[in-house]
């Protein structure tokens, strides 16, 4: 089958793209540098043939929905399929008339390769290569994995394999405890186990169950045996605890009888009569003493008197009590306060004085100037001291502006006049341009200088004596392709010669190990060879041809021939000896056959390997000769003179020759640049100069720096004459404007002083003050002013102070006056000594007062409390009379003796009943006729005794009965653990689930078992089949693509009798693939790989085959074989070669025929193709 | 009045083929069957149910756990505490088993002779159970047959463990026509020994409870019992119970027509959530089945292991912890068969000599034994004979083992990671 056309109809960045192949030509080469769109026709090539995989990434131009690529194919028989697919799910493909097809159409086409055979197989680029020919070694050059990845296009067939074992290993070992299938199965033997040990089965429950019922039958006997003995040991006790109170009763009895006629008083009688005669008694004393206290009280109250009419006016008098302190200190007050008010009025008339004012400190309010006037008086002192100050500042100004004028004037007159200096400016710049030319060349000099030196030392190393760098250039060399060429050869020799040196080294070993093992049977014992034994039957069969000839045919003349045999002449005994020699060399050699036979071996081998190494030695003498022939060579091709290294040292050397040569040129372009600096320098000195005479200035010197210095002076001190001339103008401007405005100022403040003074006079005038007052006066008028404004304030506070106390006098002394009636003997000529006098009288009434209520309440309480006496008395004697009543008695001192008896009655009565009733309460519910019966009959001696006896056999018996219980109990709780729990269900259920662990894990196991199976065995049946045809045509393939280095490809077994793949070397014979180089490899693979495709197109229909960029990686002659072979497949299929290297595509067009090459050029997208 | 109808407990029996390596999981499992038992037994105490009839299969025959029946015995005194009789008939499973006999029953309990069909009444219900016991061995003859006639106007219920006549995955016991227990007169049958409940007839009404947890994916569905209505001597209705903790569930999931995992996924979540809703608040075993021609065919095939890792993430996704995985089947077909290839002797393909060796016994064949002999002997006696090791005495079904492996075997030729 062939592709004749591809139609990129949208499909990455192709728009309506056509590949046109045509029916005939079979060698396509498509060409297309970087990013011309090679992947992705790639990619179209497989999409339309297969469908758009679902990691499809090439539809970044056209959306989804549009992508759709068109292909035309040829069969054998000539018939064509043209269809076009496009990205969706139903109807992908349509064929050229617009009927929808299906995908089982175009695969019939394909032969029925597989989208994963036609990517595997029949496409291939030079990574993969590269990677299938590193498994290819890493297999290790198993036959059927090389042929199966190399035929099915399967990589790491090994890999996977290995995979596969890894997976079950990891789930099963026979003797791994540790893998999972392993570790699961041990588990599930475990829970098992336990399951078994949990079970409570019917038999186990039954013996459980019929200890339980033995234990429960005795503890039951036991517990029995219990009850009576504590029964018994209750009644003893009981009568013990009995006895005394029975005793007691019996006396208490007896009491009861003798006090038969006594009444039974109440039992607190006693304390009741004692409590009413105390009573009585101390009431009777309380009433005795109120009585002398009333009496008492009584007497004391008529002998106090009260002057009730001093009480009465009570409220006045003490109101007066409470003034009268204040006006005795008003009356001591009011002297100072008079002296205090006459200093005021001195104070203020000396004021007055001093600012010369007319009239009299009491008047001062009208002497005073108002605030207002004042107010008026100090802003215009202001203002006129202001003015002032303004107008001497601004004549100073004035006479300042005049000084500064003067001396501007003056210093200008002193200044130079100026020179136009812009054409030595112009030239200087112009010079500046050049930078530090000097320096430059300075520097330039000494790198030509030393450079010079360092390439010609390199001339000289590099084997030119003279050093010059001319002879270096034409010195004849070969070309580097000749060079690497030598190398290659020279590395080949030294490989196989290393290969040889080792199989030399390996085959003495292996001589010396035979020698060893010789000896080593040898020294065991001297055993004949076969050697021996054939000698010794020769020997014997020609004694015996003698003795035939001898004795027998009667032959003469064999003298010599019998001292041949028999040197004393006795043939016959001679003969014999023979025959026993070699039937004992028979006999020894029957019996140590075994160390015979491999005495036999090691000799034969021994004789192989000598043979080996002598073949070895030879090769390796060859190899000498031939590198030594190709060194010969090698110096021929290098001139007479030189001293000629290895190709590698040469390549250093071609290497550091080119560099010296790329050295030299670098050298003239600075020598060069030299010259050019140079000449600018000398023109530049030659404008300077001639410029600085035109201005001038007498050149300094013939130096480029020395004149650009003078130059720059020059100028320097031009600006500087400028810069003076300029500033002193601009001071002469400045200082006559100051002036003017000066002279302007003294003027406006004069006037403005004048209308001031106006203002002034007629405020003096209007405070009434002399209207010719300077400022300063004025001032001290105001301040004094101020001062007597105090002192007013001062004299009208106290005036009206000691008019106050004047007052207070008065009223005071005629309240006083109203109280004379109540004390007519006190005089009123003094207020307040009278007042005092009224005031004491007044306290000692209010004292006498509350001493006569004090008494009269007093009085009153003990009447109160005499009532209170007297009812106790009567009460406390009514309870002794009803006392005497109910003990049958009229005097109640006999009732003391009564109580007594009566008590004694109480206690036997009481006594009995307790006896009675504590015997009842520890009776065990027998009745107390039982339970006296039981103390009168019983024998109290023995009662003790009996008890401990039975208290004894009592605590024995809870011993065991306690015994029994706990093993019961431990019993039953034991049962009850045993069948309440769960776990020999749960273990099941654990187990169950172990199981199917098991079983996933068996299943996973099968299948990896099966699928390493099949696919082993598939290798091995797929080599079986193709190990003829496609092994005898790669091996053909491989010796062209290795230039007849290798001769052929072979199959042999291994140790394991393993198929493995083995490469004839025309030297060095039959080489396992891992003995092989890097290099060859790649073309073995290529071989294997080829040789599949060509015999899969003889038998079928043929498929193209795309290689991209496959020869990446391959020397011209290498890429030239493949091609050539390429070339084969395509005369009867269609080869598609990418490539973005246009070195490929002149090397196709020298290998390729004429007539079956085509070769195609990837332009830019949407443009059509363009067929060379 | 009312009463529950139960049988075929199983008490203790495992739950079957379930690979749960879930701690969590595994400690639900343990307990299912008797949690499940104590569910019913709380049901009927909670609804004051007259009578529990038991219809047979207390136990599993080779059960000999004495912890079995004290645990029955434990739930039967609950029941008996709450006034709560209780009638068992003994299956085929508790004839040949001895552990109910040891321990002995509550008071509440009857238990049906097994000798001859035998009337347990009740006067003060006016309540007859009618029934026989199963005597160890089979049990070839119609039971029912020999049943006594009905007490007139009592509430008449007859117990029978049978597997009816062309009851299929049972063995045949005491079988009998639907016919010969319809016109004995009773007014309810409570049947037992076939797990999966269902109402035979209702007039009279002739009922299999089923079992009250399913043990395998088999027992699909709601578990229980049936709660039966009754008013004098007629039955008004029986409602089915579930008392299952653990649901058992087949999700069938046709992936025709689907092209990508995303669809795939869709399906099986639509699927899961089904099985979810319908196990209500308990978790749920689901064992999925893939059917259908899909183009997902050959990616389900080769990457097993990322399949359950999907549907164990929409699992958790729908309820954490709720949706368990018993296995994933996949019975999916390729979209479309492709054109049958007859280059037998193709060199390029290794996948067709790979049938070619799945096809040759003789080549296979001892391959396989040699390769799995060890497996075989290192397990334990009863797993001696798993289905997937019959290959090694049937090489000739290499060839379903290989329909089944080749999308696994196809991705690893193609240098995919299928692990």
């Amino acid at each position: 089958m062939k592709f004749t056309r591809l139609h990129l109809l949208a499909y990455g960045q192709f728009t309506n793209y056509n590949l046109t192949f045509g029916d005939t030509a079979g060698f396509h080469v498509i060409y297309g540098p970087n990013e011309a769109g090679k992947s992705t026709t790639l990619h179209a090539l497989t999409s339309v043939l297969y469908g758009y995989s679902s990691d499809f990434q090439d539809d970044f131009l056209h959306g989804p929905a549009d992508v759709a690529v068109a292909i035309e194919l040829l069969n054998e028989d000539g018939k064509k399929l043209s269809f076009t697919r496009k990205r969706r799910g139903r109807n992908a493909l349509v064929s050229d008339t617009g009927t929808p097809l299906n995908d089982d159409a175009i695969l019939s086409f394909l032969g029925g390769v597989s989208r994963t055979s036609f990517t595997q197989v029949f496409a291939l680029d030079h990574q993969r290569l590269r990677q299938y020919a590193h498994d290819l070694l890493e297999e290790g050059g198993d036959l059927g994995l090389s042929l199966a990845a190399a035929g099915a296009g399967i990589a790491h067939l090994n890999g996977i394999l290995e995979k596969l074992g890894a997976a079950r290993e990891d789930i099963f070992g026979l003797r791994a405890s540790k893998r999972k299938l392993n570790a699961l199965i041990k588990e599930l033997t475990g829970l098992k186990q336990l399951r078994r040990e949990r079970v409570v089965s019917p038999k186990r429950f039954k013996e459980f169950q019929q200890k339980i019922d033995e234990l429960a039958a005795e503890l039951e006997e036991t517990r029995n045996r219990q009850k009576n003995t504590d029964a018994e040991i209750r009644r003893l006790e009981r009568i013990q605890r009995n006895l005394p109170l029975r005793t007691k009763y019996a006396t208490y009895e007896q009491d009861l009888k003798a006090l038969k006629d006594i009444p039974i008083l109440p039992s607190e009688a006693k304390e009741i009569r004692i409590r009413a005669q105390t009573e009585c008694r101390r009431a009777e004393e309380t009433l005795r003493s109120i009585n002398q206290d009333i009496a008492s009280l009584k007497q004391q109250i008529s002998e106090i008197t009260v002057d009730e009419r001093l009480l009465a006016a009570r409220a006045r008098i003490e109101k007066l009590a409470k003034w009268r302190p204040v006006i005795e200190k008003q009356q001591d007050d009011l002297p100072r306060r008079e002296a205090q008010y006459n200093e005021h009025l001195k104070e203020a008339r000396n004021l007055l004085k001093r600012a010369e004012l007319p009239g009299e400190p009491e008047n001062l309010p009208n002497i005073l100037i108002s605030d207002v006037k004042r107010k008026e008086l100090h802003r215009l002192i202001q203002e006129g001291r202001s003015l002032g100050v303004k107008l001497e500042s601004a004549t100073q100004q004035v006479r300042e502006a005049e000084d500064s004028l003067k001396r501007a004037k003056t210093r200008l007159a002193e200044v130079p006049e100026l020179q136009d200096t812009s054409a030595l400016a112009q030239v200087l710049e112009d010079v500046n341009r050049l930078g530090d030319i000097e320096k430059d060349i300075a520097t330039k000099e000494n790198t030509y200088i030393r450079e010079s030196n360092a390439l010609r030392q390199t001339i000289i190393g590099l084997g030119i004596p003279s050093g010059e760098i001319e002879r270096l250039r034409t010195l004849p060399v070969p070309p580097t392709e000749t060079i690497e060429q030598f190398a290659d050869e020279l590395k080949d020799i030294d490989a196989k010669s290393r290969t040889v040196s080792e199989t030399i080294s390996r085959i003495r070993e292996e001589i010396r190990k035979t020698d060893a093992e010789i000896a080593r049977i040898k020294i065991a014992g001297a055993i004949p060879s076969e050697e021996d034994l054939r000698k010794a039957r020769e020997n014997r069969d020609t004694a015996w041809g003698l003795v035939r000839r001898v004795y027998v045919e009667r032959q003469t003349g064999l003298d010599e021939a019998i001292k041949a045999i028999a040197p004393d002449g006795r043939l016959l005994e001679s003969y014999e000896k023979l025959v026993a020699q070699a039937d004992q060399i028979a006999d020894t050699i029957r019996r140590h056959v075994k160390e015979v036979t491999q005495m036999s071996l090691l000799e034969q081998e021994k004789a192989q390997r000598t043979q080996e190494l002598q073949e070895a030695l030879q090769q390796e003498k060859d190899l000498a000769q031939k590198k030594s022939d190709l060194l010969e060579k090698w110096k021929a091709l290098w001139p007479d003179d030189m001293t000629v290294h290895s190709p590698a040292g040469m390549r250093e050397w071609l290497e550091r020759r080119s560099q010296a040569l790329t050295e030299a040129g670098e050298l003239e372009a600075l020598h060069d640049e030299l010259n050019v600096l140079r000449t600018g320098e000398s023109n530049a000195v030659e404008v300077l100069t001639a410029t600085l005479q035109a201005f001038g200035e007498q050149p300094e010197g013939d130096s480029l720096e020395g004149l650009r210095m003078q130059a720059r002076r020059v100028l320097q001190r031009t600006t500087e004459i400028k810069e003076a001339r300029t500033q002193l103008m601009a001071e002469i401007r400045q200082q006559s404007t100051n002036k003017t405005k000066a002279e302007g100022l003294v003027k406006q403040l004069e006037a403005q002083k004048g209308d001031w003074m106006g203002k002034w006079q007629a405020a003096l005038t209007a405070a009434k003050l002399q209207p010719d007052l300077s400022i300063e006066a004025v001032e001290v008028i105001l301040e004094i002013m101020s001062k007597l404004d105090l002192k007013a304030n001062d004299i009208a506070s106290v005036k009206q102070r000691i008019d106050a106390m004047e007052k207070d006098w008065n009223d005071f002394r005629d309240e006083v006056a109203k109280l004379a009636d109540l004390a007519p003997d006190v005089s009123m000529e003094n207020p307040i000594a009278a007042c005092r006098e009224i005031e004491r009288r007044l306290e000692q009434a209010k004292a006498a007062d509350t001493q006569r209520t004090q008494l009269s309440e007093r009085l009153e309480t003990q009447e109160k409390a005499k009532q209170e006496e007297e009812d106790k008395v009567r009460k406390n004697k009514a309870i002794l009379d009803t006392l005497c009543e109910q003990a049958g008695c009229k005097d109640p001192d006999k009732l003391a003796e009564i109580e007594a008896k009566s008590e004694k009655k109480r206690t036997a009565e009481q006594q009995c009943e307790e006896m009675k009733a504590r015997m009842l309460e520890g009776g065990d519910g027998l009745d107390l006729a039982a339970l006296f019966d039981e103390c009168d009959t019983a024998n109290a001696a023995e009662i003790s005794d009996k008890i401990q006896e039975l208290k004894a056999e009592s605590e024995n018996l809870t011993r065991k009965s306690n015994d029994l219980s706990r093993q019961l109990g431990a019993l039953e709780s034991n049962l009850k653990t045993l069948l309440g729990e769960n776990q020999a269900a749960e273990s099941l259920q654990d187990a169950k689930n172990i199981e199917a662990q098991i079983v996933e894990l068996v299943e996973e196991y099968v299948d990896l078992t099966f699928e390493e199976i099949v696919l082993r065995q598939a290798i091995e049946l797929f080599r079986q089949r193709n190990q003829d045809p496609i092994l005898a045509l790669a091996g053909t393939l491989f010796s062209e693509l290795t230039n007849g280095v290798y001769t052929g490809l072979q199959a042999d077994l291994d140790d394991n009798h393993k198929p493995i793949l083995l490469a004839q070397h025309r030297d060095r014979g039959s080489l396992g693939v891992k003995a092989l180089s890097d290099g060859t490899v790649d073309p073995l693979y290529l071989a294997l790989r080829l040789a599949a495709i060509e015999v899969y197109n003889s038998k079928h229909e043929p498929m193209p085959f795309i290689a991209d960029d496959l020869l990446l990686t391959f020397d011209d002659d290498r890429a030239r074989a493949t091609l050539k072979i390429l070339s084969r497949i395509a005369e009867k299929g269609q080869v598609l070669f990418f490539t973005h290297h246009t070195h490929m595509v002149d090397l196709a067009k020298t290998s390729v025929p004429t007539e079956l090459l085509k070769v195609h050029i990837l332009a830019a997208p949407n443009v059509a193709a363009a067929a060379e | 009045m009312r009463f529950v109808h139960a049988a075929d407990i199983h008490l203790d029996s495992p739950l079957q083929n379930l690979a749960l390596q879930d701690e969590g999981q595994a400690a639900r499992v343990r307990r299912a069957c008797r949690d499940a038992f104590e569910s019913m037994v709380r049901f009927c105490i909670d609804r004051r149910g007259s009578f529990l009839v038991l219809a047979g299969d207390l136990y599993d025959g080779d059960n000999t756990n004495m912890q079995t029946a004290y645990f029955l015995r434990q739930q039967l005194a609950r029941l008996d505490k709450a006034g709560i009789r209780v009638v068992i008939l003994k299956g085929n499973h508790d004839a040949q088993n001895r552990i109910t006999g040891t321990l002995g029953m509550p008071d509440n309990t009857w238990v049906f002779d097994d000798k001859k069909p035998q009337t347990i009444s009740f006067d003060d219900l006016q309540v007859a159970f009618h029934g026989q016991s199963f005597r160890p061995g089979p049990v070839p003859e119609n039971l029912a047959a020999r049943y006594p006639k009905p007490i007139a106007g009592w509430l008449n219920i007859g117990v029978l463990h049978t597997s009816l006549a062309g009851s299929d995955q049972h063995d045949p016991y005491a079988p009998c026509r639907l016919e010969d227990l319809t016109t004995h007169g009773y007014a309810y049958w409570a049947l037992g020994h076939i797990h999966k409940g269902s109402v035979l007839a209702k007039a009279p009404w002739v009922v299999y409870s089923g079992n009250i947890q399913g043990r395998d994916i088999r027992e699909t569905g709601p578990k229980g019992c049936y709660l039966v209505e009754t008013d004098g001597d007629r039955v008004l209705s029986a409602e089915h119970i579930a008392f299952d903790v653990i649901r058992w569930h087949q999700a069938d999931v046709d992936l025709t027509g689907a092209t990508h995992e995303e669809d795939m996924a869709d399906r099986i979540r639509a699927s899961l959530r089904e099985a979810h809703q319908e196990a209500g608040d308990r978790p749920c075993i689901v064992r999925l089945r893939l059917t259908g021609q899909t183009e997902l065919h050959s990616r389900i095939g080769a990457f097993p292991n990322r399949l359950r890792d999907t549907v164990l993430g929409i699992a958790a996704d729908i309820a954490l912890d709720e949706i368990w995985l018993e296995k994933i089947r996949n019975e999916t077909q390729p979209a479309h068969q492709r054109a049958k290839n007859d280059n037998n002797d193709s060199t390029s393909d290794l996948l067709r000599i790979i049938h070619e060796v799945a096809q040759d016994v003789d080549l296979i064949g001892p391959a396989l034994k040699d390769a799995l002999k060890d497996l075989r002997m290192k397990l334990p006696e009863e797993l001696k004979q798993l289905p997937a090791l019959e290959l090694i005495d049937n090489p000739a079904l290499a060839r379903d083992f290989l329909m089944r492996l080749e999308p696994r075997i196809a991705a690893r030729l193609n240098g995919e990671d299928v692990q």
